[in-house]
């Protein structure tokens, strides 16, 4: 593969598969490198990436099994996602900004409370915007149990959502 | 109860049954500024999902790679398993190639080096017989083995038959 063909084919996915890596390893710096590994991971198998059918199915497939592996065995650290709230224009007062982040956060953590195989459907679905064929490809995971799963991820976060008290 | 129709989506959305198209119209309802007390939850839990969209690695990630991706093909030199992936079909090949040349040579020595393996002639003019008496006498012995060996068949042919006549009478 040529890093012209790697360019127009891989590095467009790039904004996707670092938001799969940041999800899996809640840490920002260890998501760029979990992407450049990655990213050298599918540079090795050459050609042969070429004559995959779904390609971009096939990226997240091999993020997310990269970043599994990773974070496998190590312990949880303080998540770091502050950057893309910052940089959201909300046009709001300093205090409406605070109150908005801390709100954010515990819908991260109402998310981040989920079985990992639920917090990747709806990562995938509510934030990448896959259909369930795509999830299911990604995922390598049956089409109904992607439902199942993306059923019981919603309910679990509205229950949580509902008893910390966002109101 | 206001916005009947988002709530019926809500409801849609939390039963997983929501299309992407259904979806991305909660994700615009919730963008606006939204009144009813009841919904503000929603409205954070599509905000996150907004803001999570926003999310890109730092600038210059991919020169990083490209960097690190040809510094990695100059210096390091190839692994020893790489090599042999490479070289793993032509190995194949000659190690076939030699098989046949050594089996040929190790047979075609074994038959120069014994020589007894080849088959003596026999000499047929010590069978002969001498007389046309020992002729007939010989071929009379010759007729009778063979007939008493047709014999044989004939009568366990009929030992068959007969056993399969009672089985016949004991079916019936």
């Amino acid at each position: 593969m040529s890093p012209e063909s790697f360019k127009h084919q891989i590095l467009p996915l790039k904004d996707r598969m670092y938001r799969l890596a940041l999800r899996i390893t809640g840490n920002p710096a260890e998501a760029e490198d979990a992407l450049q590994e990655v990213w050298i991971k599918l540079w090795k198998q050459g050609d042969q990436l070429l004559q995959i059918q779904n390609l971009e199915a096939w990226c997240v497939r091999v993020t997310k099994n990269h970043c599994i592996d990773k974070v496998r065995n190590k312990k949880p650290e303080v998540r770091e996602w502050t950057e893309a709230v910052e940089a959201v224009s909300w046009d709001q007062s300093p205090e409406r900004k605070a109150e908005q982040q801390d709100t954010l956060r515990l819908v991260r953590d109402a998310i981040g409370r989920l079985p990992e195989k639920l917090q990747l459907v709806m990562h995938l679905r509510d934030i990448e915007g896959l259909s369930y064929h795509e999830i299911e490809e990604a995922l390598e995971m049956p089409m109904a149990q992607v439902k199942v799963n993306l059923f019981r991820a919603r309910q679990q976060v509205r229950a949580q959502l509902l008893n910390t008290g966002l109101q | 109860m206001n916005n009947p129709f988002i709530r019926e989506l809500l409801d849609k959305y939390f039963r997983g049954e929501t299309t992407l198209e259904e979806e991305k119209t909660l994700r615009e309802f919730f963008s606006r500024d939204v009144a009813d007390p009841d919904l503000k939850p929603y409205q954070e839990l599509f905000s996150f999902f907004q803001i999570e969209q926003l999310q890109q690695p730092s600038e210059g990630l991919e020169e990083r790679f490209f960097e690190q991706l040809s510094k990695r093909e100059t210096s390091e030199p190839k692994r020893p398993e790489a090599i042999l992936r490479t070289l793993r079909p032509w190995l194949v090949r000659a190690a076939m190639v030699a098989f046949l040349l050594i089996g040929s040579w190790w047979i075609y020595t074994r038959n120069e080096m014994n020589p007894a393996t080849e088959t003596a002639a026999i000499d047929w003019s010590k069978y002969e017989p001498e007389t046309p008496e020992e002729a007939l006498r010989i071929t009379k012995e010759a007729l009778g083995k063979a007939s008493r060996h047709l014999n044989k068949g004939t009568s366990m042919a009929m030992e068959e038959m007969n056993l399969m006549g009672e089985m016949g009478k004991v079916l019936h």
